[in-house]
């Protein structure tokens, strides 16, 4: 059987699962079997958390982003598992004490005011639209490759059964069906990566292959192969960083602390019945996180060092493009990978360099989403592992539209329309109102999904800058200063979306020729400029905040009282 | 001369007048028609606005009614409130004329119906006359004098406003309606009408000519 | 042109459903209608099968006979007739006899069919105005059911007052120029107090003050009271269970319009279930109870085919519970002596609700002061078995979960009661979620209401908490209502292989739950479904329509439910074969439960931000 076979059956079989588990789910509860049963279990928690978290990016592209960049996609690594730990350790469970089930709510309670909420929504809606377009980049480049048709094609694709599963199926919510997609996700993770691992270097577990020696008889470490030959392709050493310390660190700021802010993952520790079991899931959670996270790395390198020698040859002089493997076709259809003979002599070439650049002995431009998929066709895996590749994909992107789009619809809806347009809104016209608001979320974002302004990870890196800058000091200065006020949060997470925005839309879109080291702020990058935008945050909200009277006394009560807590000794005196 | 027009109308009745008035009153088309007026001499004073009902087989055909105000009217005599029309309605309004001419070209096969047509069909034949749309209807009905003849024929003393729209109307516990212009006052009279033409007949034959 | 002018225009837009319809269906209909004449002789023109109309009264007085010659209904301005057989297309059954005749407005089957297929609000009302006359079972005995009377058709209008310094012999004067036994003490128009013709003779002639005293010095303070729109049976309910003969009756405002005596009530037709009501206030012993406890199902049977209202059940059934209860209360005290501290008995779930059935069982608690001696602690422990222990005598089963005042889990002390609430919304278990939708029903019964207030206020604060609410959404959204995919019932089954719907599991259930969260989610106090509904419609951010509708499913249900009671067939209780049902009632009742969906996807998506 062919891939593309393979994959409609494999795809649609896991859709079948996640319909057929929603289905029982829904029968199971009319029984009351789950009061009998006390809920769902911490670990199934965690793994429908870890689902929700882990995105098309995390799947697709994290390890196609370390592929190519090398020590500097770490960050991604660094920056998303620490956002996790921030977010379960100090931002939830205060959340969770002061009684509030959104962001928006929190800020616009704590804060006394209805324009923070407002502006709170604003924002939450604007993070949520930078990620899901790319989840919806990373769901064309998956249908795109196994459908055959070209990106474009393969967003509308998508688009269309995002819609169909998110909004019309009702499918979010249902933790079991989160479930089966983190086992989904991660299954087809770590085959190939088994596989490859076996392969390359004789080791089981990628983790520890990715450490360990080859097995082609030459005896040299993967890594240190892979340094050789980025070095003679004349690419950075794959072990040696090319961004400059702050940036590093910035970068990783940004994603940590906007990990913290966003909305959709918050509210997975609020649907948890007993805090207790919220603090075993979100361990679980990370647990599950790092399975794969710790993966991507190995992932990333076994993926590089075949990619060169496949497609320079073993001997460095490069494969003849009419014997180019198929996998090279079928992505060149794609548009996802272009050759261009450039000397001539038919052979394809890969090096460092831009391929358009006719002073660059590169023929070959790849796009670093396709890392992950293409990785099992490049090692010559079964059909069966490639179509369960791409299943893992749509898995990963799914669960996290899902959840992003209910974030914007019941934002548009509920917040903006209900509670500040128009009170008297019904029940009916609130629900088509939501479903309109995804509907018209989706198309944006796949517009964006279509011309990406970068590849997956950093698009998804924007998103979080943006929270970064935004949610996550409100939040923090919520919970920790009691005299914080509602001057000082509004023009703090104003100035703070403003400022990162700003950058980035200036870097990544007016003027994108401009987007290099020697003109960025403090040599930051716009991935990173989040970071700078939560201190302007921070220094618009205190300087406000000291030239403004301070919040009421009630509010700084209760924030009190939610930082010391008694209510629940108390609950359990009886 | 009008005069003589509207009595040899009246009293020369042509041959296809004479099966309308033996026909059955139940299964007849009829306009029911009202006018306010300004005064009550018709030489001198104006139409304000004209309305007409049409029924048809029992029928009042809401959906049909007509109401036109007339614009050139020179001199609101009786207060506006009356009338319930302002000079912002009369802003609305149309030329007489076209009301008259869409009045006649329904008159044809229709019989009228006033409540107390002496006055209002005195108005309409001297616009009419005006208009140049000399017209000859089919016949002519009048509530309030079937409304005479029956408390007559009762044996009742007939007070002086006895026989009123109003008062003619609580007589068949008909509603109250309490604005006044000429759309509500024919279609009072469209169901005072219906009203008097059922209980009169009480189920039996009732020709056209019986009510005249 | 200008029909708004018309008097036919002001007529049909006051009229519903077209107040509040779009203009643009008023219009059409206005102008598709024709206006004619009924009288006995020419009404079989206009009614005839062949050509079906809607006919709606302008003036005039009309029966609606059924096939026996039996009233159904009597019509008058306003009221619509005509739909059935425009709905069903089946030939008319009913016969028209004109009491007086008049106008009645025409709406021909074609204009009526572009209403109905345009204008979904307009089929609705017909829909529903349907199912009201079918369900409006023996419609003529309606009027002589007084007890399901509102008080102010009964009452005499008119309040006779005087201010708190009137001296008591001008207050004597004035009670027998207007000829009545009692007089209401006002002050800014606020009833104060009320004095009455034994309060002359008992405080005043037996005490020997002066009669130059003020009559606020012997007046009753704070009387109990009832309000205009109350049912009858709710002031008798008081009168009995007070032992007093005058309720003033106040205006919405709280201005008192006038008095309501217990020879007033006398004067209607005595009746039964009020009458038990006031026996088991009145009974002697605990045997006494238990007998009049055996004639309630008897009672029931007579009951239930008189009222037009079902709601009425529930309350009657509560109201007997709740007699029931203080009763057994009163005589405990009666043997033991006074309770030892002020303490509140209350109850939960249907009983507060007011929707019990015969097979409700007990649901209810102790609320005491905190920290209590010992030897208090072992009075009311004795209390709660002693009641609970007779309401099971009397016919009220013991609740499976142990919700009953007779376990230590339900007879703590308010801090107790309030840590427990707490701890549930706190960690919204299911389990937790399942025992706050019992136990946030609560309404108070017998003992100290000052206690019981506090302790509703205390649940107040708790419950602001959204995580909470989020969790109640959940949970009301994991029940779901018996509509598939394509619009057909979802069925299920017996070992007897039945197939049925469960009307209230699938449906009053859910609509209870949904009308508890917004409730919380309000602030308001009320137990009882239908007022909490009224409750919301007053507030400001709540869709009044939603409100309707919910109001609307829950009556239908609720009704059918009764109905189907009535002409039990072997299956389990509550439950329905919708193959029974005629096509009309199908599609009823389809409305209802897509109703009843959407609101559950809305509270979900309002308070959960879960499911499209």
């Amino acid at each position: 059987m062919d891939v593309q076979t393979l994959t409609f059956i494999i795809v649609g079989a896991s859709f079948a699962m996640y319909i057929a588990i929603a289905i029982w789910a829904r029968a199971g509860s009319t029984k009351e079997f789950y009061v009998a049963g006390g809920g769902v279990p911490p670990v199934a928690n965690g793994m429908a958390t870890a689902a929700d978290w882990m995105s098309a990016a995390s799947f697709i592209s994290m390890a196609g982003i370390i592929s190519f960049v090398g020590y500097d996609g770490g960050v991604y690594l660094m920056g998303w598992t620490g956002g996790y730990v921030l977010l379960a350790l100090c931002l939830a469970p205060y959340l969770r004490k002061f009684g509030k089930f959104t962001v928006p709510d929190f800020i616009g309670d704590r804060y006394y005011s209805q324009t923070a909420r407002t502006v709170a929504v604003i924002c939450a809606i604007f993070i949520c639209f930078t990620y899901i377009a790319g989840q919806m980049r990373g769901v064309g480049v998956v249908f795109s490759r196994f459908l055959e048709v070209d990106i474009e094609t393969g967003v509308y694709i998508g688009m269309v059964i995002v819609f169909f599963y998110a909004v019309l199926g009702g499918m979010k919510g249902i933790t079991y069906t989160q479930v089966a997609q983190y086992c989904v996700l991660v299954f087809a993770y770590l085959v190939p990566a088994i596989f490859i691992s076996l392969m390359m270097t004789g080791h089981v577990l990628p983790q520890t292959g990715f450490g360990a020696t080859l097995t082609d008889g030459s005896g040299m470490y993967v890594l240190d192969k892979l340094d050789g030959l980025s070095a003679e392709l004349g690419f950075a050493q794959y072990t040696e960083g090319s961004k400059s310390m702050i940036d590093v660190f910035a970068i990783t700021a940004a994603l940590m602390v906007g990990t913290a802010g966003l909305p959709h993952v918050i509210v997975r520790f609020f649907t948890v019945p007993k805090v207790k079991d919220t603090r075993i899931s979100a361990a679980w959670t990370l647990v599950f996180i790092a399975i794969v996270y710790t993966t991507a790395p190995a992932v990333a390198s076994f993926a590089r060092v075949n990619l060169i020698d496949t497609i320079n040859g073993k001997d460095g002089s490069g494969t003849e493009y009419a014997e180019a493997p198929t996998w090279v076709k079928n992505w060149e259809r794609t548009g996802l990978i272009t050759f261009n003979d450039k000397n001539g002599d038919g052979k394809m070439q890969y090096s460092a360099g831009k391929m358009e650049d006719p002073n660059s002995a590169n023929e070959v431009k790849i796009d670093r989403d396709i890392m992950v998929l293409a990785n099992p066709e490049i090692a010559d895996l079964p059909a069966w592992v490639i179509a369960l590749v791409a299943a893992g994909g749509i898995a990963a992107a799914l669960s996290t539209t899902a959840g992003l789009l209910l974030v914007i619809s019941t934002s548009v809806s509920h917040d903006l329309l209900k509670r500040t347009l128009k009170p008297n809104i019904s029940d009916k016209q609130e629900l088509i109102a939501a479903r309109l608001a995804a509907m018209i979320a989706i198309t944006i974002s796949a517009y964006f999904g279509i011309n990406p302004p970068g590849y997956v990870a950093a698009i998804v890196a924007f998103a979080f800058g943006l929270a970064a800058s935004s949610f996550f000091p409100t939040l923090l200065m919520g919970i920790f200063s009691k005299r914080m006020n509602k001057e000082g949060a509004i023009a703090g997470m104003i100035s703070g979306i403003v400022f990162t925005a700003g950058y980035i839309i200036y870097f990544k879109f007016v003027n994108p020729g401009a987007n290099v080291p020697a003109n960025w702020l403090f040599g930051i990058s716009p991935e990173g400029i989040g970071t700078i935008g939560m201190l302007v945050n921070f220094g618009v909200a205190f300087l406000v905040c000291k030239v403004t009277s301070e919040a009421p006394e009630e509010i700084q009560q209760m924030v009190e009282d939610i930082r010391n807590p008694k209510g629940s000794s108390a609950a359990h005196a009886h | 001369m009008g005069l003589f027009e509207s009595l040899k109308r009246f009293f020369v009745l042509p041959d296809r007048d004479a099966d309308v008035l033996k026909a059955n009153c139940f299964k007849t088309d009829y306009l029911v028609i009202d006018l306010e007026l300004t005064g009550l001499n018709a030489k001198q004073d104006e139409i304000v606005s004209i309305a007409w009902v049409p029924i048809s087989h029992q029928r009042i055909q809401i959906g049909n009614c007509q109401h036109f105000i007339n614009n050139q009217v020179s001199n609101l005599n009786q207060s506006p409130v009356f009338h319930g029309i302002d000079s912002d309605s009369l802003a609305q309004g149309v030329p007489l004329n076209e009301a008259l001419k869409a009045l006649n070209e329904l008159l044809d096969d229709k019989i009228l119906i006033f409540h107390n047509q002496e006055l209002d069909w005195s108005f309409l034949r001297l616009a009419f006359n005006k208009a140049g749309l000399l017209h000859k209807p089919l016949a002519i009905l009048d509530t309030m004098q079937i409304e005479h003849k029956r408390l007559a024929r009762q044996g009742q003393v007939i007070a002086q406003d006895s026989l009123t729209l109003n008062n003619c109307r609580e007589r068949y516990r008909l509603p109250e309606y309490s604005c006044h212009n000429a759309l509500t006052d024919a279609m009072a009279t469209a169901e005072l009408f219906l009203a008097q033409a059922n209980q009169i007949s009480r189920g039996k034959p009732l020709l056209v000519k019986h009510l005249m | 042109m200008a029909l708004e002018l018309n008097e036919v225009g002001r007529f049909i837009k006051a009229q519903a459903p077209f107040n509040d319809l779009d203009s643009s269906a008023t219009e059409y209909f206005i102008k598709s209608l024709e206006a004619v004449y009924l009288t006995p002789e020419n009404q079989n023109q206009w009614l005839n099968s062949s050509a079906p109309c809607l006919f709606l009264i302008r003036s005039g007085l009309y029966d609606i006979l059924d096939s026996s010659g039996e009233v159904v209904a009597r019509l008058s301005e306003g009221d619509y007739f005509g739909y059935p057989s425009l709905l069903t297309g089946e030939p008319i059954s009913n016969r028209l006899e004109v009491q007086n005749e008049g106008i009645v407005y025409l709406l021909s089957q074609m204009h009526w069919d572009y209403l109905r297929e345009h204008y979904k609000a307009f089929a609705q009302y017909f829909v529903r105005a349907h199912a009201n006359r079918l369900l409006s079972v023996n419609y003529k005995k309606r009027s002589d059911d007084w007890s399901s009377k509102r008080i102010c058709e009964i009452m005499k209008q008119g309040a006779v007052t005087a201010d708190p310094d009137t001296k008591i012999c001008d207050a004597a004067k004035t009670m027998s120029q207007f000829g009545v036994s009692s007089l209401m003490i006002t002050e800014n128009s606020k009833l104060v107090g009320v004095i009455t013709d034994r309060d002359l003779r008992n405080r005043v002639l037996a005490e020997g003050r002066s009669p130059n005293d003020i009559v606020a010095t012997i007046m009753t303070t704070s009387p109990k009271h009832v309000f205009e729109h109350n049912r009858v049976f709710s002031a008798f309910h008081l009168m009995l269970k007070q032992n007093i003969h005058h309720l003033p009756v106040l205006d919405e405002q709280h201005h008192p319009i006038g008095m309501i005596t217990a020879t007033d009530l006398l004067r209607q037709q005595k009746s039964d279930p009020v009458q038990l009501i006031g026996r088991i206030y009145k009974a002697e012993s605990v045997a006494d109870i238990k007998r009049y406890a055996l004639e309630v199902p008897e009672l029931l049977r007579g009951f239930s085919d008189r009222v037009e209202d079902t709601s009425l059940i529930g309350k009657l059934l509560s109201g007997i519970t709740d007699a029931m209860t203080t009763r057994l209360i009163q005589l405990f005290q009666e043997q033991n002596g006074k309770a030892p501290t002020p303490f509140s008995w209350i109850c939960f779930g249907s009983q507060a609700r007011e929707e019990q059935t015969l097979h409700s069982d007990q649901d209810n608690g102790l609320l005491m002061p905190d920290n209590l001696t010992q030897s208090q602690l072992e009075y009311f422990k004795a209390l709660g078995e002693f009641v609970c222990d007779n309401l099971i005598a009397c016919g009220i089963k013991e609740c499976p979960g142990g919700i009953m005042a007779s376990r230590d889990s339900c007879r703590m002390g308010l801090s107790g009661w309030l840590n427990q609430f707490s701890s549930w919304i706190k960690s919204p278990s299911p389990q937790a979620i399942l025992n706050c939708k019992i136990f946030f029903d609560i309404r108070f019964v017998e003992g100290s209401e000052s206690l019981f207030d506090s302790f509703s206020k205390g649940i107040l604060t708790t419950t602001k908490n959204q995580i909470f609410f989020a969790s109640m959404a959940t949970d009301i959204n994991a029940n779901s209502v018996p509509i598939g995919l394509f619009n057909q019932f979802k069925l299920e089954k017996n070992q007897q292989k039945h197939t049925y719907l469960d009307l209230k599991k699938r449906g009053v259930a859910i609509i209870n739950d949904i009308v508890r969260l917004y409730a919380l989610h309000h602030n308001i106090n009320a137990a009882n479904t239908l007022e909490r509904l009224s409750a919301l419609a007053k507030k400001q951010d709540v869709n009044k329509s939603d409100i309707y509708d919910l109001k609307d499913c829950w009556r239908y249900l609720t009704q059918l439910r009764l109905n189907v009671q009535l002409q039990q067939k072997g299956l389990p209780a509550n439950c329905i074969d919708p193959e029974d049902l005629t096509s009309l009632e199908r599609h009823q009742l389809k409305e209802a439960f897509y109703l009843i969906k959407q609101a559950q996807q809305a509270a979900a998506f309002k308070f959960a931000r879960g499911s499209l």
